[in-house]
């Protein structure tokens, strides 16, 4: 079971926010890694939402930060739109992208990823709410748009693309209560790994986690954030 | 401060690379073997990037010559290849059915979940590994056998091709072989001897004593 951090970033700064908003500044970059390899984590996942949200160019500053400081892998993303975009990522120091938006939108991108740098070096994003009386229902754009599928039918439909799916309740999000194991159920695809991602502790949670990777054997990883930031 | 040669080619994972030796070398990034102007050479194609790909861009660079004499010891240098890098020095992938490695070592990459009967395609994470066969004489070189016999560090996968180890694979006595388990059979997990160090791990995100040992390999 991959224990992996989650380190959210807003412009030259580790934030954490609830749902996916509201973010507040916690750290710099470096401290986080820290806390994370303290603690026991094996490989770093880190974000920057706000450059999807906003199309923007990705944040390849804090890529380059945390490339430079961390000697973990990192999975990087945020406003991936591009290929070049994808390259560039590697060329600092992500040893695997993350898209979402761009993913959900179409899937040339990967592809394209796929092609130079193989399929194993793109993480599928999936980012999803429970909140509404249904299953699930996927959003891009950091949480905002909805786009009318579930996880399910996401990773259907994307599952020849990318080498695994970072899949992430938002509902869950920041709250710490604990992961969303129900939304394994739901998914046939049984052969491409997942992560899942959303309102986990690390260390409480670790072990229901793990239980749960006996009968779901998809389930590859987990990605925690908010337990671990907030620890002293 | 001594020069290593990282062989450029684009989508793999070069910083991750530099990153990990900076404390003990100066990486220098080529694009061909004529920019190689030391004698004692250390060469590392790094890791990530499609099989074809991968291939296409050594073939065009002129690279299988250079790097089959070092495998065969016809140059005095060492080759540390990781991942994919490891690879595109066999005959074949399954990633590429149409596109013929640099054929230096006689591997054969196949899916994970198809010959190797994986239940995910692509196998990501800490593995254990362990040494499957070593006649290979490493005196007088400081590698730590030792270590690698331990399997203690569980190095840092990230695959969707690996060498099957069976029967059929015929192992060369001048080689110590590392292997890893992938659903209900053994892979190649590496190859070394005082030459060639090639995994298809990366040991230069599998933490502190793996970096170690890498630049044991490449010093001495």
């Amino acid at each position: 079971m991959r224990k992996i951090f989650k380190i959210e970033v807003k412009n030259d700064y580790v934030v954490k926010g609830v749902q996916l908003e509201g973010v507040k500044k916690i750290c710099r970059v470096e401290e986080a890694i820290k806390k994370a390899e303290v603690l026991g984590a094996e490989e770093i996942f880190l974000v920057d939402n706000t450059k999807s949200l906003f199309g923007l160019t990705p944040n390849f500053k804090m890529l380059n930060q945390a490339a430079r400081f961390s000697r973990l892998p990192i999975t990087f993303g945020g406003g991936i739109k591009t290929l070049e975009e994808a390259l560039m990522a590697y060329s600092i120091g992500a040893s695997r992208v993350y898209i979402n938006t761009a993913l959900a939108n179409n899937h040339e991108l990967a592809i394209k990823i796929a092609y130079k740098c193989g399929r194993q070096s793109v993480s599928g994003g999936i980012e999803y709410r429970t909140d509404s009386g249904i299953k699930s229902e996927c959003y891009v754009e950091s949480g905002r748009e909805p786009i009318g599928k579930s996880v399910a039918e996401r990773v259907a439909i994307e599952a020849d693309y990318v080498g695994e799916f970072i899949i992430t309740s938002i509902t869950r999000d920041g709250t710490n209560s604990g992961p969303d194991l129900e939304i394994l159920e739901t998914i046939n695809r049984k052969d491409i790994p997942i992560v899942i991602c959303g309102g986990i502790n690390h260390k409480t949670d670790a072990e229901k986690i793990q239980e749960k990777s006996l009968s779901e054997v998809n389930l590859s990883g987990f990605a925690s954030s908010s337990s671990y930031l907030k620890q002293s | 401060m001594r020069k290593i040669f990282l062989v450029k080619v684009e989508g793999t994972n070069s910083a991750n690379v530099i990153q990990s030796f900076s404390e003990n070398f100066e990486t220098v990034e080529v694009v061909s073997p004529s920019e190689i102007n030391t004698e004692n050479p250390i060469i590392i194609l790094p890791g990530n990037g499609s099989f074809k790909h991968y291939v296409d861009t050594l073939k065009k660079h002129k690279w299988e010559d250079y790097l089959s004499k070092i495998v065969n010891k016809e140059i005095d240098a060492k080759l540390l290849s990781i991942c994919s890098g490891f690879q595109v020095l066999g005959n074949y992938s399954d990633e590429s059915p149409n596109v013929q490695g640099l054929n230096i070592l006689d591997f054969k990459f196949e899916s994970i979940t198809g010959a190797l009967g994986s239940k995910l395609v692509i196998n990501i994470g800490r593995k254990k590994i362990s040494i499957a066969k070593n006649t290979y004489n490493f005196n007088g070189n400081h590698i730590d056998v030792n270590f690698l016999q331990q399997g203690l560090d569980m190095p840092y996968f990230v695959h969707g091709y690996a060498a099957k180890l069976d029967s059929n694979v015929k192992l060369n006595e001048d080689y110590c072989y590392l292997k890893a388990e992938i659903g209900e059979h053994e892979v190649i997990a590496g190859v070394i001897n005082n030459h060639i160090m090639a995994t298809q791990f990366h040991p230069e995100l599998s933490g502190t004593k793996w970096r170690e040992f890498m630049v044991e390999f490449m010093l001495n």
